[in-house]
C-alpha cells in the first residue's frame, strides 16, 4: 500500500498527489486540494479519469513554483472558512501572478 | 457611495465568512504592478480578461483600464452592469473611454481588435460579470450584445454595409436621462468623446428620458446621438409650443420611435397664426415614425378642437393610445372614432379629460371599432355621468378581450355599476375592475365618502359576482383620501392611505 494513505481497498484516502510539471510532487490532504472545482471533477467522475484510480493528478503545465502556492492556498482557504478569526492577507510574490493566474484559470479555485 | 471593494469582497463580507477565491487574489497581485499587468495582456487568456477588468475596476488601476479596453477580445463589453449599484469614480470611468478613443485613434485597425459594442446601460448583461469571475462558460453564448430589434439590426447591417471593414463605429450603448441644467460627469465625458471621435463612435440611444433643460443643451446632447436609435422617448418639460417646434426636426430623425410621450405642452390662450404652423410641424414630424406604437399625450394644452389636426399623420396602426389631463371637444372625440390609427388599440386612455358636458357617441363608436383588440380602458377621473356610461354599456360586452377597466373619479350610481357588472359577465378575460365608490356611499351634501355604506355596496357587487359566476374577478373600489387626495382602495377592507395611520 502507499504509505500516505490511511487504508486502501475501499477507504477513502485522505490524501492525494499533485504533480507539477517539472517533476515536484505535492501531497495534499484530498479535503484541501478540492477546493479546485477542477481537481474535484477529476477526483470524483465516475472513471473518466486515469486520477481516478490513483489519486495522483499530474499537471504537465504547472510549474512547481505556482503549484506551491496553489497547495498553500489550499490550506489558507480551508482554515479560514467559517472560521471566526479575522482571514489575513494570502501573500503572492511578485514574480508569479501571471502564470498564477493561468493555473488558477483551469484549476477554477 | 464608491465602489471601493471588489463584487466578491463586498458578497463575501455580507455573507459566511471566507477568504477571496484565488483568481481574485491573483488578479489583484497583477494588478499591483500595473506595467506589468498591462504586458501581461498579450498573452492572457481571453477567460480571464473579466474578472481581472473587475478588479482593476475595482481598484482603480486606471492604466490597467485603458489598456484592457483596448485589448478586450469581446465584441461587447457591459461596463454599465458594473455600474449599476453605484457611480464610478469619474477617474475610472474616464479611463474606460480613454482606452476606447485611443482604439478609435489608430489609423489601421489591428486584427485582434475585437471591440465593437460598449453597453453602458445597467440593467442588461447583469449575468456577465459573475459567471465570468465565478465559472466558467463556453465563450460563444454570453458574448453577442443583447439582440437589437429585428428592424434596428437590419438597418445596422445596410449601414455598415456601404463602409470598409475597418471603418464600422464602435457603438455605446446608453440609456439616456437629461435633466436640469448641469450634466452628469461621466455623461459630459462620453459626450465628449462622441463629439470627437464623430463617424468612429457612435451613442446608441435606445430610451431617452428628457426633463427640464434648456433646449440648446437638449440640441446639443441629440447631435451626438444616434437619432435612430431611440426607440423610446419622453419628453416632461413645460414648453412652450415655440420651444418644441425647436425639437421637431430631431424628432423627425427618430425613425425607430416606438413609444412617445409628450407632457406639459401650452400653447398661449390666443391663437396665433404663428403657433398654427407649430401644431401642424408637430403633427407632420408623425410621417416620420412610421413605427410609433404607443403614444401618450399628457396635459397638452392646445389639443381641444385640434386632435384632428394633430393626429392627421399618423400613417401606423397605434397600440396604446393615451391623452390624460387634457380638455377635449366633442369634435375631437368624433375624430378619434374615425382615426384608421386607432382601430387596432389594445390599451386606450383618456383619464384626467373631463367628458361631463359631452355627447359621447362617438366614444361609444370608437369602443365598438377597437371591441376585437382592446385589452385595457382607462376612463379614471372623467366625470362621465350616469346616463353617459349606461350608453357605453352595449359596446363594453362586446369588448372580448378586455382585460382592466378603470373608470374612477366618475359619479356612477349603484343601479349603473350593476348594470356594468351584467353587462361584462361575459367577457372572459376582464379580471380587473377599478370602479368609483358609487354615489349612494357618500353622505349628506358635502360628499363625505361612508366607509359604512361603501361596504355594503361592495359586498353586493361582490355577491352579485359570485352568483353570476364571476367570483375571482377582482373588483376594488378606488377614491380619494379626503385628506391627501391619493388614492383608497377598498376590497373587503379598506387599504387606508398612509394619512390616514397613526404615525
Amino acid at each position: 500500500g502507499h504509505p500516505w494513505c490511511r487504508g486502501c481497498g475501499g477507504e477513502a484516502l485522505i490524501y492525494v498527489k499533485l504533480i507539477s510539471s517539472d517533476g515536484h510532487e505535492f501531497i495534499v490532504k484530498r479535503e484541501h486540494a478540492l477546493t479546485s472545482e477542477t481537481i474535484k471533477t477529476m477526483l470524483s467522475g465516475p472513471g473518466h479519469f486515469a486520477e481516478n484510480k490513483t489519486n495522483e493528478v499530474n499537471f504537465r503545465e504547472i510549474p512547481s513554483h505556482v503549484l506551491s502556492k496553489v497547495c498553500m492556498y489550499f490550506t489558507y482557504k480551508i482554515q479560514y472558512t467559517n472560521g471566526s478569526k479575522e482571514i489575513p492577507e494570502f501573500p503572492i510574490a511578485p514574480e508569479i501572478p501571471l502564470e498564477l493566474l493561468m493555473a488558477v484559470n483551469f484549476l477554477d479555485c | 457611495m464608491y465602489l471601493q471593494d471588489s463584487f466578491q469582497r463586498r458578497f463575501f463580507r455580507m455573507n459566511v465568512q471566507a477568504p477571496p477565491r484565488l483568481l481574485e487574489l491573483g488578479a489583484q497581485c497583477l494588478l499591483r504592478n500595473e506595467a506589468l499587468a498591462i504586458m501581461a495582456l498579450e498573452e492572457l487568456p481571453i477567460e480571464l480578461f473579466p474578472p481581472l477588468f473587475m478588479e482593476a475596476f475595482a481598484g482603480r488601476h486606471t492604466e490597467a483600464l485603458k489598456a484592457m479596453v483596448q485589448a478586450w477580445p469581446f465584441p461587447c463589453l457591459p461596463l454599465g452592469a458594473l455600474m449599476q449599484d453605484h457611480q464610478p469614480h469619474l477617474d475610472t470611468f474616464q479611463a474606460a473611454l480613454d482606452g476606447l478613443d485611443v482604439l478609435l485613434a489608430q489609423e489601421v485597425r489591428p486584427r485582434r481588435w475585437k471591440l465593437q459594442v460598449l453597453d453602458l446601460r445597467r440593467k442588461t448583461h447583469q449575468d456577465f460579470w459573475t459567471l465570468w469571475s465565478g465559472m466558467k462558460v463556453s465563450v460563444c453564448s454570453l458574448l453577442e450584445p443583447e439582440p437589437a430589434q429585428p428592424m434596428q439590426k437590419r438597418c445596422r447591417v445596410e449601414a455598415q454595409a456601404g463602409l470598409k471593414p475597418e471603418q464600422a463605429p464602435v457603438e455605446v450603448l446608453v440609456d439616456l436621462c437629461i435633466k436640469e441644467d448641469t450634466l452628469d460627469e461621466t455623461l459630459s465625458y462620453l459626450l465628449k468623446k462622441a463629439k470627437k471621435r464623430g463617424k468612429l463612435l457612435h451613442i446608441r440611444c435606445q430610451k431617452l428620458r428628457i426633463f427640464t433643460m434648456p433646449m440648446h443643451s437638449i440640441r446639443k446632447i441629440l447631435k451626438v446621438v444616434q437619432l435612430d436609435s431611440i426607440q423610446d422617448l419622453e419628453v416632461n418639460c413645460i414648453w412652450k409650443l415655440a420651444t418644441l417646434s425647436r425639437f421637431l426636426p430631431h424628432l423627425g430623425r427618430m425613425g425607430n420611435l416606438r413609444r412617445l410621450l409628450l407632457s406639459r405642452i401650452h400653447i398661449l390662450p390666443h391663437t396665433t397664426p404663428d403657433q398654427e404652423n407649430c401644431v401642424n410641424q408637430l403633427s407632420a414630424q408623425f410621417l416620420n415614425l412610421p413605427h410609433l406604437q404607443e403614444l401618450y399625450l399628457d396635459s397638452i394644452s392646445f389639443l381641444e378642437g385640434r386632435l384632428h389636426q394633430v393626429l392627421r399623420c399618423l400613417n401606423t396602426p397605434l397600440e396604446t393610445l393615451s391623452i390624460t389631463n387634457c380638455l377635449i371637444s366633442e369634435s375631437d372625440l368624433t375624430y378619434l372614432s374615425q382615426c384608421p390609427s386607432v382601430s387596432l388599440l389594445k390599451d386606450l386612455g383618456l383619464s384626467g379629460v373631463n367628458l361631463t358636458s359631452l355627447n359621447l357617441e362617438s366614444l361609444q363608436v370608437l369602443i365598438e371599432r377597437t371591441s376585437a383588440t382592446l385589452q385595457e380602458l382607462d376612463l379614471d377621473e372623467c366625470g362621465i355621468m350616469d346616463s353617459q356610461f349606461s350608453a357605453l354599456l352595449p359596446s363594453l360586452s362586446g369588448c372580448s378581450q378586455l382585460t382592466t377597466f378603470s373608470f374612477c373619479g366618475n359619479p356612477i350610481s349603484m343601479a349603473v355599476l350593476e348594470s356594468l357588472l351584467h353587462h361584462t359577465m361575459g367577457l372572459s378575460k376582464l379580471s380587473h375592475v377599478l370602479y368609483p365608490a358609487p354615489l349612494e356611499s357618500y353622505e349628506d351634501v358635502h360628499g363625505t365618502l361612508h366607509l359604512g355604506l361603501l361596504a355594503q355596496l361592495h359586498a353586493r357587487l361582490k355577491q352579485l359576482l359570485c352568483k353570476s359566476g364571476r367570483p375571482s374577478m377582482f373588483w376594488v373600489s378606488a377614491s380619494p383620501c379626503p385628506h391627501c387626495g391619493d388614492q383608497i382602495l377598498y376590497d373587503t377592507e379598506p387599504i387606508l392611505c398612509p394619512c390616514y395611520l397613526p404615525d
